[in-house]
């Protein structure tokens, strides 16, 4: 194909479109009256646009509503567990160590000087916390957890537009199944309260969720 | 070593499916990047002090490249949405890695470099790698085979396997076993929320090891001669033994105890919520 | 026209949690969406693709204002959850390589079986950004400047891709 006649055609469409101005509509009409290949591009493209036009939707060949009934399902379970705070960095970070000291304190105390993270032992044994003070502790970490992961939630709810619709959905049946291991572990915690394998063991699972949110939201920026 | 900036964009304004085929010379040391949207990156090595970029791509999609020092940058780009090139790359042995590639499928054969490959929704598999290697999957397996590096390797709903590691392991993922066959380190953590942890390496004296998952299985292989004081508990999990260890009567019920083989050198943590905790002899994942 | 009055009243229930009026806005809707999800990313994944848009508007029904019909703003959610789907295409699949037809836009002989091609599956095997605008302005009737915005391209280069999908398209005319 000449160049000219590259030119002229690549106009066809915003012809066939009527998006050309009027000195260009008049050209390519002039131009139109001596190409004979023009005319027959033209004809085809009228009726290209005329099949789409003419395109029937079919629905799907099977019934998408369950799937869709399930996911909402859980995600109304999710936002019924939220909750808001606002929380700085720095104050997720400290909440994330805090934890982590506390659950290596908890095992020093437990297997009575073995620490699992450590070369050395976490704290003498003086200092680790009397039972009283082990719940209290727990207690408080897990909140601190709790907000730690509510605020990444919600980072996440506004990024999440941002991801793959495959890994969002992913990521959910992830965060669905470290939910069900997180309460599995506290209704333990609710027989056995001073259990120090179950207080590191929620300890540890909810800081695999926090570990999912991060990487998740770190995600959302790629 | 000159500080040179070579940019060489490599674009294309035909609308054809192509193959670009280029070499650029680096020092031996060369930390290639390589950052890509879609399509798989696969290294291999060669003793010449050139990278070779196999590039498969298809329209509109660019690749650039940015040497700068010992840093060589390699980047696809579309300018019609999503480029999706597939690499094969040549590097010096002794070159550094560090891949960004969201949908690909990332495979290196042979560095002895650090490794760090984040992948979305892909598989990772590397041979090699020293000093660190850092390898992170979402929706795909991790498995490195054959290195002495430090290695931290995570996926979430994949599978990581170590076979034949030496040096430092943190392996975790949440619905994935972790398997870690004929690993020699002397520091092992390994977790899983929904999956097992395998171990059938070679427990080293004043090593230490923690394996633990929430609703899946620990399995040990403990090899002959092994030295190791070894914590389990769990809430609910079922234990095997294929070999005596003196407990102490009523230990298994109480679901939490511990036990000494050997001279106790190792430090071993086992624990499942609620999956089952098994013992047996080094040697058991032979038959994969 | 009644549609619009039963999507008004449903969508009013949905917004307040009402599962069952969002699955007769469902039913309403779905084939226009899974149409629209199977032309613009093919039909390996429009089921999944259909089901993310319609838990999408789920998840923001409450702040669907009613400014415009249901079905619009539905169908608005549909294409940001299909555009933003990122997929790995194995980059073997076959693409239309203008290269491989003739002077006269006809196909070669070794491609003989593609004449009277099925227009959907041709549609399906454009180059994805020619067939998303394809998509949106022959069949869906959207402007180049709505396109544009969508896309996040230029009304130029939806122009071009407009003219690039029809070309390759009119080969297949029997």
């Amino acid at each position: 194909m000449s160049d000219s006649a590259d030119i002229w055609q690549d106009r066809l469409s915003d012809y066939l479109d009527e998006a050309l101005e009027d000195s260009e509509r008049s050209e390519l009409e002039e131009h139109l009256e001596g190409c004979e290949e023009c005319r027959e591009t033209l004809v085809e493209l009228r009726e290209v646009v005329a099949q789409a036009r003419r395109l029937v939707d079919a629905p799907p060949v099977r019934d998408l509503w369950p799937g869709i009934a399930e996911r909402i399902r859980a995600t109304e379970e999710r936002e019924r567990r939220g909750r808001s705070f606002t929380f700085s960095m720095p104050q997720l970070a400290a909440a994330a160590i805090t934890l982590v000291a506390l659950s290596s304190g908890i095992a020093w105390q437990a297997a009575g000087g073995f620490s699992t993270r450590q070369t050395e032992p976490a704290a003498p044994v003086a200092q680790v916390p009397a039972k009283a003070e082990l719940l209290l502790a727990s207690r408080i970490a897990s909140s601190d957890y709790e907000s730690a992961i509510a605020q990444l939630e919600r980072v996440l709810d506004v990024g999440r537009e941002r991801l793959d619709t495959a890994t969002v959905r992913k990521v959910d049946e992830k965060l669905a199944l470290i939910d069900k291991a997180i309460d599995d572990a506290r209704q333990a915690l609710a027989v056995d309260p001073s259990s120090a394998y179950l207080n590191r063991h929620l300890a540890g699972t909810m800081r695999r969720k926090l570990d999912l949110l991060r990487r998740t939201a770190a995600l959302t920026e790629l | 070593m000159n500080a040179t900036i070579l940019a060489a964009v490599l674009s294309t304004l035909m609308s054809l499916p192509q193959e670009t085929d280029t070499l650029i010379a680096v020092p031996g040391n060369v930390r290639v990047t390589v950052e890509q949207v879609a399509g798989d990156v696969t290294v291999t090595t060669w003793s010449q002090n050139q990278v070779r970029v196999l590039a498969d791509h298809g329209s509109d999609d660019t690749i650039e490249y940015e040497l700068e020092g010992n840093e060589l940058s390699i980047m696809a780009h579309s300018n019609t949405g999503m480029a999706i090139v597939d690499f094969e790359l040549t590097v010096p042995v002794a070159a550094a890695l560090e891949i960004s590639a969201p949908f690909a499928d990332v495979r290196i054969t042979g560095t002895q470099g650090s490794i760090s490959v984040e992948t979305v929704e892909g598989d990772i598999h590397v041979e090699g790698g020293r000093g660190q290697v850092d390898l992170h999957a979402v929706d795909g397996d991790v498995m490195i085979f054959g290195s002495e590096a430090t290695v931290q390797a995570a996926s979430v709903d994949g599978d990581v396997r170590l076979t034949d590691v030496s040096g430092g392991v943190e392996a975790q993922t949440v619905d994935g076993d972790v398997i870690l066959k004929d690993v020699s380190s002397d520091n092992v953590q390994a977790a899983s929320v929904d999956g097992d942890i395998l171990w059938d390496g070679d427990i080293r004296d004043g090593g230490r090891y923690s394996f633990v998952t929430h609703d899946g299985d620990v399995v040990v292989g403990m090899q002959q001669g092994a030295n190791a004081k070894v914590s389990v508990a769990s809430f609910d999990a079922d234990f095997e033994f294929d070999f005596e260890v003196g407990l102490e009567p009523g230990a298994q019920e109480s679901k939490r105890f511990s036990f000494v083989v050997g001279n106790g050198s190792a430090r071993m943590e086992l624990e499942s919520f609620d999956g089952s905790i098994h013992l047996t002899r080094r040697g058991y994942l032979e038959e994969e | 026209m009644p549609d619009a009055d039963l999507d008004a009243y449903d969508v009013a229930l949905a917004a307040e949690g009402d599962e069952g009026a969002f699955e007769r806005l469902y039913r309403r809707h779905v084939t226009r969406i899974y149409g629209l999800a199977r032309r613009m990313a093919g039909p390996d994944d429009a089921d999944e693709l259909t089901q993310d848009a319609f838990v999408r508007a789920w998840q923001k029904i409450a702040q669907f204002r009613g400014e415009a019909a249901f079905g619009s703003w539905l169908y608005r959610v549909a294409i940001s959850v299909i555009l933003g789907h990122r997929r790995r295409l194995a980059i073997h699949r076959e693409r239309m390589v203008p290269e491989e037809w003739s002077r006269e836009g006809r196909p070669s002989h070794e491609r003989s079986s593609e004449i009277g091609m099925d227009f959907d599956t041709a549609i399906e095997r454009l180059p994805a950004r020619a067939r998303h605008v394809f998509v949106l302005h022959d069949v869906e009737g959207y402007k180049h400047h709505e396109i544009a915005r969508m896309l996040k391209i230029t009304a130029g280069t939806s122009k071009s891709q407009l003219h690039r999908a029809r070309m390759l398209l009119r080969a297949t005319l029997a």
